[in-house]
């Protein structure tokens, strides 16, 4: 027992490293960049701009990228080739990116650890099921909003906005009192609410939880085994109910692997990360829709 | 089959390794815009690479390169110092940083991107309007003009519009300033609305001028709401500053 539990916990810090390697070097060359403007900064480390190693960036050109083959200003081929990567990932092991890459995400889950300890139980549970579940679609709008206008417009109107820029770029002329206002948000609702930007309002969080609907390696619960004890429910840190899940399709899941047999499932070979089985396309229309009237994906109440 | 988190912990780095690799072996990676000015169409000077193209993220090397000026002639004519630019040396100074240092030396006039763009074809013979209303050039470029033979008309045009610069022995030292303040969307969410190089039609249109007021004053239909009114107008022969000369009166009068 005592094994399996050194076990878990040195598990735990396998994502942790990922996510502190991917955090360090997006800071590193967000600072070289402003060092390198300023006639210093490390020669060896890349000095590209925030904008360019954004795969929303990406996301946002697509529409002047396809009528006017150009870039909108400030996005370059890089964020590009990121869009393609973060969404080649997504189709095969769902929103990876969100779980172990986006640095924004990280901070975000780094405070609520302090939250956690503040609340305990209480922690990532103070907004009303009611609310909670439609509030969750919020992103997609969100994500609608920003295409749009970008599109409409030709200039990154999500820069204004935007926590993650606002995180690596606090020391610099382009910093958004607006974008600043919104990380400082973030940072304080995450003492209560686990990844509250990733839930309600992450545009590129909404376009990589679609992934989930049809994703190739997904989050499997064996019934037969499973003990219900709900331990992968609290450890959600989504809120996603996997102990009620076949297959977890939920829009909001990030692959974090939190819940699995490895970490929080106490049953071995019960919650993993899997190839598709027999594939039930239906029910992951009804997983994306459903949740919104108040049934868990698979029917149930 | 299984995958387990040290597999996922591998995977995802690897992914990123692996296309960010890839794309740099196809020469596709690039993370900064091309600092190769657009030529100019039409006209006698056509195929001669275009001032109007010069943005705030063009350093004194690139328009070197781009112009033939010396890095040492534009150092000189904006009053930058070697101790100004730092270590990275006066090649690596970027034009953008005139809009923050040189900010409030005048109240009418001021010295940023356009007033590069305006020295570099007054000092290459290249034709070029001012494209903001109350660009200015420093009084250390009037010398440095007189001397590259700048017909006296366009040097007049010059001294109209020098802005004093302050001791270079006081001038702060080039900050990482933020792309294009203080012109249209600048930093930290401001908006002034005047039409310039980068203003896109869609912008136009949020500040209230519809697409058929547009069309009547252009002329013609106005380009797409993303496309960049400069860009647009160089595809389509037309010169900027007569776009925008048309367009900036209904902006106003919309903001009215």
């Amino acid at each position: 027992m005592a094994k399996a539990k050194a076990k878990s916990k040195s598990i735990r810090f396998v994502r942790l490293g990922v996510q502190i390697l991917f955090f360090v070097l997006i800071a590193a060359i967000s600072v070289n960049h402003t060092l390198v403007e300023n006639g210093g900064g490390i020669r060896w480390l890349s000095t590209a701009s925030l904008h360019a190693l954004c795969p929303f960036g990406g996301v946002v050109s697509i529409w002047q990228v396809a009528t006017q083959a150009t870039f909108v200003k400030k996005i370059h081929e890089s964020s590009f080739i990121l869009m393609w990567i973060g969404l080649g990932l997504a189709l095969l092991v769902g929103p990876a990116f969100c779980g172990w890459a986006c640095p924004l995400g990280s901070v975000q889950e780094w405070f609520g650890k302090l939250g956690r300890k503040l609340f305990g139980k209480k922690y990532n549970a103070f907004v009303p099921r009611r609310l909670d579940k439609p509030l969750r679609y919020l992103r997609y709008l969100v994500l609608a909003m920003v295409v749009w206008n970008t599109a409409r417009l030709g200039t990154l109107v999500f820069e204004t906005y935007d926590p993650y820029f606002a995180l690596f770029n606090l020391w610099s002329a382009e910093l958004a009192w607006q974008a600043a206002a919104i990380l400082a948000a973030t940072l304080v609702l995450s003492l209560f609410v686990e990844r509250p930007f990733c839930k309600y309002m992450c545009p590129y969080g909404a376009l990589q939880g679609v992934f989930n609907l049809f994703r190739i390696f997904r989050i499997r619960r064996v019934a037969k085994t499973c003990i219900d004890c709900k331990a992968c429910d609290r450890a959600c840190p989504m809120n996603i109910e996997v102990s009620t899940s076949g297959v977890v399709r939920d829009h909001q899941c990030i692959t974090c692997m939190e819940c699995t047999s490895e970490r929080a499932c106490p049953v071995k070979d019960t919650v993993d990360l899997v190839p598709p089985g027999p594939a039930k396309p239906k029910a992951a229309l009804a997983a994306f829709v459903v949740p919104l009237a108040g049934t868990d994906g698979q029917g149930r109440k | 089959m299984k995958i387990r988190i040290v597999h996922l912990a591998i995977a995802v780095p690897a992914v990123f390794v692996i296309g960010i690799g890839a794309s740099m072996a196809f020469n596709l990676w690039n993370t900064e815009s091309s600092k190769q000015p657009a030529k100019i169409t039409s006209g006698a000077f056509a195929g001669s690479a275009d001032p109007a193209d010069i943005r705030g993220s063009y350093s004194f090397g690139d328009i070197e390169k781009a112009f033939g000026i010396p890095v040492e002639v534009l150092a000189r004519a904006f009053g930058v110092s070697a101790e100004a630019a730092g270590t990275a040396g006066l090649a690596a100074y970027q034009v953008k940083n005139f809009e923050e240092i040189y900010a409030g030396l005048s109240e009418d006039l001021e010295v940023g991107t356009d007033s590069v763009r305006w020295f570099t074809a007054l000092y290459a013979g290249l034709p070029y309007e001012p494209e903001e209303e109350g660009t200015g050039l420093p009084n250390t470029a009037i010398p440095v003009l007189r001397e590259a033979g700048v017909p006296s008309e366009l040097l007049d045009a010059a001294r109209a519009v020098v802005v004093e610069l302050p001791g270079l022995e006081n001038l702060p030292a080039a900050a990482g300033a933020g792309e294009a303040a203080g012109t249209g969307t600048g930093s930290g969410g401001e908006e002034t609305r005047t039409i310039v190089g980068k203003t896109t039609f869609g912008q136009v249109e949020d500040w209230g001028v519809s697409r058929a007021k547009m069309a009547e004053a252009m002329g013609r239909e106005p380009g797409p709401s993303n496309a960049v009114i400069r860009d647009w107008a160089g595809e389509n022969g037309v010169e900027f500053s007569v776009i925008k000369e048309a367009l900036q009166p209904l902006v106003d009068a919309a903001a009215q």
